[in-house]
């Protein structure tokens, strides 16, 4: 009872802190308040793929494609910035569950290699295209509400609150039921009657809309990008670090890992001006070793029954 | 009346034809056993019957509808409801929700969320397993991990259930409790198929014994026949020799 009431007590506190953030701080925290909640959402996308058991690297080609598609719509087809987040979303949907069909019968890392080589080839579509993408100069939009961050900060925290929802309904629903079965023993689970060809695709594409919404979030605040940047395999790694370290097949796990390694890796990059990176890896290695369940995987077993 | 009729059932596996032009029906309310020496396709038979597998020819009818290419959760929808050698359970979840899971998604008609707990205690209930409804799968012995197999697959509330060596690696008083219970099962409608290497259990509970060997029916009978059969011997035994004397 008393831990029940502390668990409310952190969440209360981290909503109010999440809200307040950008009115107290100044411009350069409310930059990395934003970039730590943009992955956030990545982090937690790439966990809702790794609940049915799909280790992707589609999120890097995702993430690119929401900004892309966003940011050509805007361009090129004049759409409001709310009608490009959309568009994207949608050919993303398309696309995810297209692309799940294709790799149903792969698993494991055979699913990770086809996933992989899905971002490089959206890669080589973006810098090939120059009419249409801008090639390797990259695409430029006005930026995201007349550079006002504090509307930024509001926008992204709007997207992250949407995932943790759809996460904690993912987490209490019989989503959770069918996740944790296919994980163990995909066949056992659907012989129970589990169908699991649409609990993967359902994983696999709502993970793909998060990464696509985060991307074309991305292009819009940054006002700029290129596609070896906006397909640079740092995110969908990053990404995938953050919900490892943070803690698998949670809801906390992934955003708290995303907020910990934003802090620092900025912290490093300011402290130490020469090789941060090396440091950076050094304390993913000792987090991956001495928290083999991440940050809160010293949690108590969830119950569907209690 | 049939529930299951298989028709010319046939699955290789590179060379190997682990199910060869293999028939057989099933009456509804019978307990059939099937047995033969190891590798005979026994368990490949269950593979196909529930669709874990495609199968490469043949023809599969239950309660009157083809079956042959539905996925494996519409024949589960359709009340076949099957048991693994190996044990599977869902070592994430407890005892109750593993059963949950089949109640959950095993039936054709939803079984209501409110409904879902109590639905599964009584199917703990009836295995036996009441007292362990909280614990995880790692901290059950073999015997309640084999009940907890029934326990999901009774969950699914199945017409056909087809039990994979469920006696295997208990002792003979763990197996007269799983006997008393596939009785019981079997006393409620439910039709059973049997895959059995305790020949004491066949010889109880089945009224008709096919015995397989190299993927296809060797014969076909009560238990007393097929174990009196001289080609039933030579394919657990090897034949003797013949020119010896």
């Amino acid at each position: 009872m008393k831990n029940f009431k502390l668990k409310y007590v952190i969440v209360a506190a981290a909503i109010i802190l999440a809200g307040i953030f950008p009115f107290i701080t100044g411009e350069y925290y409310r930059h990395l308040g934003i970039l730590t909640l943009m992955y956030a959402v990545l982090a937690l996308s790439w966990d809702f793929a790794a609940r049915a058991e799909l280790v992707s690297f589609a999120h890097t080609g995702f993430f690119g494609l929401g900004a892309y598609t966003s940011a050509l719509t805007f361009l090129k087809l004049g759409f409001p910035l709310y009608l490009s987040f959309a568009a994207a979303v949608l050919l993303t949907i398309v696309v995810a569950i297209a692309l799940g069909y294709l790799t149903l019968r792969l698993s494991g890392i055979y699913f990770a290699i086809a996933t992989l080589a899905f971002s490089e080839v959206l890669l080589v579509v973006a810098l090939q295209l120059p009419n249409v993408t801008g090639g390797a100069m990259g695409i430029s939009v006005p930026s995201l509400f007349g550079g006002m961050r504090v509307y930024s900060y509001c926008l992204i925290l709007g997207i992250l609150a949407l995932a943790v929802v759809v996460s904690i309904y993912l987490e209490r629903s019989h989503y959770h039921l069918a996740f944790s079965a296919m994980r163990t023993s995909p066949g056992a689970a659907s012989v129970l009657g589990v169908n699991t060809v649409r609990y993967r695709l359902a994983s696999f594409t709502l993970s793909a809309i998060f990464s696509c919404l985060a991307g074309a979030f991305y292009v819009h605040y940054t006002t700029t990008t290129i596609p070896y940047e906006a397909f640079s395999l740092t995110i969908g790694v990053a990404s995938m670090v953050m919900a490892v370290l943070g803690g698998l097949y949670s809801t906390a796990g992934p955003v708290l890992g995303a907020i910990v390694l934003k802090i620092i890796e900025e912290y490093m990059r300011v402290t130490i001006p020469y090789g941060y990176m090396i440091i950076y890896g050094l304390i993913l290695v000792a987090g991956i070793l001495f928290l083999p369940k991440g940050l809160v995987g010293v949690q108590k077993k969830w119950k569907f029954l209690k | 009346m049939e529930i299951l009729k298989i028709e010319n059932l046939k699955k290789r596996f590179g060379g190997v034809k682990a199910v060869d032009g293999l028939s057989f029906s099933v009456r509804e309310g019978e307990i059939l056993g099937i047995i033969g020496p190891n590798g005979a396709g026994k368990s490949t038979l269950f593979n196909l019957l529930c669709g874990l597998m495609p199968l490469d020819a043949g023809r599969i009818t239950f309660s009157g509808e083809d079956i042959t290419s539905l996925s494996p959760h519409k024949r589960c929808h359709m009340g076949i409801g099957r048991t693994f050698q190996i044990c599977q359970p869902f070592k994430e979840l407890t005892v109750l929700d593993n059963v949950a899971i089949a109640a959950v998604f095993g039936n054709s008609k939803t079984v209501r969320p409110w409904v879902v707990k109590k639905y599964s205690e009584e199917i703990l209930e009836k295995v036996g397993l009441s007292i362990k409804k909280d614990l995880y799968p790692a901290h059950l012995t073999t015997p309640d991990l084999k009940l907890l197999e029934i326990a999901r697959a009774l969950a699914t509330s199945p017409k056909l259930l087809l039990l994979d060596e469920v006696m295997a690696g208990l002792l003979p008083g763990e197996c007269d409790r799983i006997l008393k219970l596939i009785r019981c099962i079997n006393r409620e409608g439910i039709t059973v198929i049997l895959v059995e290497h305790v020949m004491r259990v066949v010889r109880e509970l089945c009224e008709r014994v096919i015995v397989m060997n190299y993927g296809q029916k060797l014969c076909e009978g009560c238990y007393e026949d097929v174990a009196g059969d001289k080609r039933v011997i030579e394919a657990y035994l090897g034949r003797e020799e013949t020119g010896a004397q």
